[in-house]
């Protein structure tokens, strides 16, 4: 009877409702203009203005200084008190994808996030409120040679997969040494590689295949094959990596693996390469920084396997000190919210600078993606991919406020609503509450008698007095 | 001449169920010393008439288009005359309609009805050099080699309306090709409409879990195994073309069956058919068309709302899934005469605020489950056509699910388009389905009351030319005096080639009626859905293979007198009653 009245009732009344999620969520109508007045602007690439604007028009920054005054139509933020820095770059991400590892091969350079991009993830908002506007979304490392990567924007709101492209960014691939492909293939398949010697090999294998079938390619071309080789999607992309049109970004740890494959690489003309983890890069610093190699690393993240033992705080200070390219990532959609964090934990054990501890996760992140032409500093002419902060963002008080996107606020502490989710599996259940502490001690032990309590729901857990 | 006899009346009543089947085989056996004659002298006539006459019903010939009064004509198969002055030819069983509704059968976009793969064996294939069949690859394969027309499914669909089906095979990413199949026939073959009707895809990894699985296991490798078989089976067409035009000195081109199959949706000529539900997998289909650039058809949407402008451009023909998500219940502090918008901008105050918490998330689910409900309706106002398509939802959820599209907002007229012209056209098929007019094949269905209506039944369904009568009463339901009918029943079944005697038991009271039948031969089978209302008798004789029988008719006294039928044929059925001594 009750499901015949509800029934009734729901037809009746469809009408009345909201079908489609308030522009709060998708914001299709926000403004990509503003002028931030009176902030202290970490511009990154030209030191830290104190009581400074920053205009943005029609998403791009205009221009970068004090008293600037904002042309008709566009609206101010007063920011006083508050800190500017650049959007934050996540070089090593694995948000708003369907799939992550295709790793039923030791080499499938044929995939590629890119195509299966989510943008109803609200791993991505939650990345916008640790003040993270860009992110290198990456195909696991299961495999020797994995998938194509792809740079997106946090575009939140926007339900195209392709609105969450970085137009332009080079197209980058991962590889993976070490353990990983060692224990997937060659422990778990009993196939090549079994060892560092074998993940070596594959390399060389694959990179020398992509050779021939480019050759022949070429020859075909030139008139002196009647017919094309075999179609080959994952030749084709190794092909582009000998070409230099696809950029190799490799999961390492280990200095032997990390001289090892930079050594393959200049053996096949290959000369751009960022190290994805890199915990023994302060070992072989000197000898990336002479290649050119970018250097991605963890704060302070190890001993989670046997070949990340040998690690430590001061990575960063000492890849830095010794002129290579350093950038700070997350790997984890948690982690990624507190990148600021992360990169002052550098600057605790390495004393760097400010401004070398802000690009560890702006400029230097950008540059490893090929994209600081764009993005990564507070520049006139460059996106205004930007992030707010309550204080200095290095500091343990501070607390995102407001982020922007190509000029248009993505996050907003105050007002945006508790339930940002874009896309709503309809055969789920709102879940029951769970107040922890009704559930006795065995649970809620930590905050017994503290007059508080936890509750956990679909939005997150709270604390409550 | 014996032998081929019997052997044509087991063929005649293919959907009988083995063991009537036997039976009936059985008793023919049997009596044959005295039935030769008669099944000789018969031999020339038609076992059943296949010439069809509704007479005086209300027919919606198209959508939008109603008459009353119209006599409808099905002869050997094809639909002769629509039409209120319409001949009623002198073989035609006459089916008095003068209340009911005639609409051309229900055509499904998409469908595995009737499907039985084989299993597969790889226990002695390498997982290092897949094959493509191991990676899911698999375009050579055609739906009706696959197809059998008497499976329960394909009965179900029927039972609702559905007299044509887009059925494809079961598999992985590539599973082979669609054919449009009658529900309804002896075999696979006979059903066949029309084969290669669509490259059927999904965004579905091969078979296998950790370590035992081969590329592509991710649905980012499926989309680089399409670009990958795409690309190959171009070149392979290209290569065969020179080859062709100039085969002297020139190696013979590779080939395979599976980029043989690809070549069609390759050049333009065969569509593929994307299974692609949720918003993304919508776009990567579009994705795909867009970078490899065949002839595209969507199936089993759902999320279609989202994707409302890249449909509009894409222009592709669409079937949209009838699997609706159930409504949550509304919070019981929430007043059900006005269901309040979600608060899009509710945040969690300082204080506890559980239920208001609760309550907004419930709300927003629900909005969200109306969106997924009023998808076709989103698309219709948006000016898109779309078929529909059975996949995943329960036969008997079918007309539910219609009146819940109508209901949120799809005209009565578009919704019947969707169930026939739109597939139709969409299948190049228009000529032949999809309408109740003269030259169209032979599939109708008739229902009691406007097809849309809350307790509209269906009474026939004609598939083929072939009439399947439905019960009016509600399976297995007992409301009539169950005294009425326990005991044993002899009951004879008028065959072409005679009479056959089949002894049947019932035993129960009101709370249910269980019952056996016994054949000639002395086999025993459990009745099933026995259903009595003081009046009319039902139930069913189950088949394994070839469906079920089913038989109906009224019990006055100790006397039983229906109709047995099976597989599209008709038979009388008598009985009499000895009642159980108290």
């Amino acid at each position: 009877m009750r499901t015949v009245f509800l029934f009734l009732l729901s037809f009746g009344l469809v009408w009345t409702s909201t079908a489609q999620p308030g522009p709060d969520r998708l914001r299709a109508d926000a403004p990509n203009s503003v002028l931030i007045q009176n902030a202290t602007v970490h511009t990154v690439t030209n030191g830290t203005l104190d009581t400074a604007d920053v205009l943005v028009q029609d998403g791009v920054i205009a221009s970068v200084g004090t008293d600037l005054s904002a042309p008709s139509g566009v609206d101010t933020y007063d920011a006083t008190g508050m800190h500017l820095m650049p959007g934050i770059i996540d070089a090593h991400s694995h948000i708003a994808i369907s799939d992550v590892n295709e790793a039923t091969r030791p080499v499938t350079a044929q995939v590629g996030v890119g195509d299966v991009l989510d943008p109803y993830d609200v791993r991505i908002y939650r990345a916008l409120a640790g003040g993270v506007t860009t992110s290198h979304v990456m195909h696991g490392s299961a495999n020797v040679i994995g998938g194509r990567n792809e740079t997106i924007k946090h575009r939140y709101g926007m339900t195209h997969p392709n609105a969450l492209r970085m137009e332009d960014a080079p197209r980058t691939i991962k590889f993976a040494l070490g353990e990983n492909p060692t224990r997937v293939h060659g422990e778990s398949s009993d196939v090549v590689p079994r060892t560092r010697m074998g993940v070596e090999s594959v390399i060389r294998e694959a990179l020398t295949e992509a050779q021939r079938y480019q050759a022949l390619q070429d020859a075909y071309d030139a008139g002196d094959r009647s017919a094309p080789p075999p179609h080959s999607e994952r030749l084709e992309m190794l092909a582009d990596i000998l070409s230099g049109d696809l950029i190799v970004h490799a999961h390492s740890y280990r200095a032997d693996e990390i001289l090892m494959l930079m050594n393959v690489l200049g053996d096949f003309g290959v000369d751009e390469i960022t190290f994805q983890h890199v915990n023994e890069g302060f070992k072989v610093a000197p000898e990336l920084a002479e290649f050119g190699a970018g250097a991605s690393i963890f704060s302070d993240w190890w001993a989670y396997k046997f070949e990340v033992y040998y690690s430590t705080a001061y990575n960063a200070a000492v890849l830095t000190r010794n002129g290579v390219n350093t950038s700070i990532n997350s790997d984890s959609p948690d982690l990624n919210r507190h990148l600021y964090h992360q990169a002052a934990k550098a600057q605790r054990y390495g004393e760097l600078s400010d401004e070398e501890t802000l690009a560890l996760i702006t400029i230097n992140a950008a540059e490893q993606l090929g994209i600081d032409d764009r993005v990564g500093s507070i520049e006139e002419g460059k996106d205004a991919d930007l992030a707010l902060f309550s204080d200095h963002p290095l500091s343990i008080y501070a607390v995102p406020q407001r982020t922007y996107v190509d000029g248009t606020v993505r996050f907003d502490r105050n007002d945006d609503p508790d339930d940002m989710r874009l896309q709503v599996d309809p055969e789920s259940v709102v879940e029951e509450t769970v107040v922890w502490h009704d559930t006795g001690t065995r649970h809620g032990a930590c905050m017994q008698q503290t007059g508080m309590h936890l509750h956990a729901n679909e939005t997150g857990v709270r604390l409550h007095n | 001449m014996l032998r081929s006899s019997i052997a044509r009346l087991a063929a005649r009543c293919p959907a009988m169920g083995p063991t009537a089947r036997a039976a009936l085989l059985t008793a023919v056996l049997f009596f044959v010393p005295f039935l030769t004659a008669h099944a000789q002298s018969n031999d020339e006539r038609p076992a059943v008439t296949r010439t069809l006459a509704f007479e005086n019903a209300t027919v919606i010939s198209a959508p939008g288009t109603q008459q009353s009064g119209v006599t409808v004509v099905v002869r050997n198969g094809v639909i002769r005359a629509v039409d209120t002055e319409a001949e009623i030819p002198y073989d035609a069983r006459v089916i008095d309609a003068d209340s009911m509704y005639i609409y051309a059968g229900f055509i499904d976009g998409l469908s595995q009805a009737g499907i039985e793969m084989p299993d597969a064996d790889d226990s002695n294939e390498s997982t290092d050099a897949p094959s493509l069949a191991r990676s899911g690859v698999q375009p050579e394969r055609h739906a009706p080699a696959f197809f059998d027309p008497a499976a329960s499914r394909v009965e179900q669909l029927r039972a609702q309306g559905f007299t044509t089906a887009h059925v494809v095979p079961d598999g992985r990413m590539l599973p082979g090709q669609g054919a449009l199949m009658a529900l309804h026939g002896p075999d696979s073959d006979a059903a066949t409409i029309q084969d290669g009707i669509s490259q059927f895809a999904q965004f579905r990894g091969a078979r296998g879990s950790w370590p035992d699985v081969v590329a592509p296991s991710t649905t980012m490798g499926v989309i680089a195994m399409m670009r990958q078989v795409m690309r190959e089976a171009d070149r392979r067409q290209q290569l065969e073309e020179a080859y062709a035009n100039n085969p002297q000195g020139q190696p013979r081109p590779p080939r395979d069956a599976a980029h043989t199959a690809l070549m069609p949706a390759v050049s333009g000529e065969q569509p593929v058919l994307f299974a692609a539900s949720s918003a993304v997998d919508i776009r990567r289909a579009l994705a795909l068309q867009q970078e490899l650039d065949f002839p595209l058809m969507l199936a089993n949407l759902k999320a279609g709302f989202e994707t409302v402008e890249a449909l509009q451009s894409a222009s592709v023909p669409l079937f949209l899934s009838l699997d609706l998500p159930e409504r949550t219940e509304l919070p019981s502090d929430t007043t059900d005469a006005e269901r309040p918008a979600p608060d899009p901008v509710f945040q969690v105050g300082p204080g506890l605020e559980l239920d208001r918490e609760r309550t907004n998330l419930r709300l927003r689910l629900r909005d969200e489950q109306e969106r997924y409900i009023a998808q076709a309706t989103t698309l219709h106002e948006a000016g898109l056509d779309f078929g529909l398509t059975t996949h995943d939802v329960s036969p008997g959820d079918i007309h539910d699910r219609l009146r819940m599209l109508r209901d949120s907002g799809v005209p009565e007229e578009t919704l019947l388009a969707a169930l026939t012209t739109v597939p139709a056209q969409a299948f190049g098929v228009d000529r032949r389905l999809g309408q109740v007019a003269p030259g169209f094949i032979g599939n109708l269905v008739v229902t009691d009351a406007p097809l849309f209506d809350e307790d509209t039944s269906i009474r026939h369904v004609v598939v083929d030319g072939h009439l399947y009568t439905q019960d009016s009463a509600s399976e297995g339901e007992v409301t009539g005096d169950a005294e009425a009918v326990v005991g044993a029943w002899t009951m004879t079944l008028e065959t072409p080639q005679g009479e056959v005697d089949i002894d049947v038991t019932f035993s129960g009271d009101a709370s249910g009626l269980s019952g056996t039948v016994v054949g000639p031969d002395g086999s025993e089978e459990q009745i099933e859905s026995i259903s009595f209302d003081g009046e009319t008798l039902s139930f069913v004789v189950p088949g394994s293979q070839m469906g079920d029988a089913r038989v109906s008719g009224t019990v006055e006294g100790n006397r039983f007198d229906g109709s047995l039928s099976a597989g599209g044929m008709s038979l009388d059925i008598t009985g009499q009653r000895t009642p159980p001594e108290r």
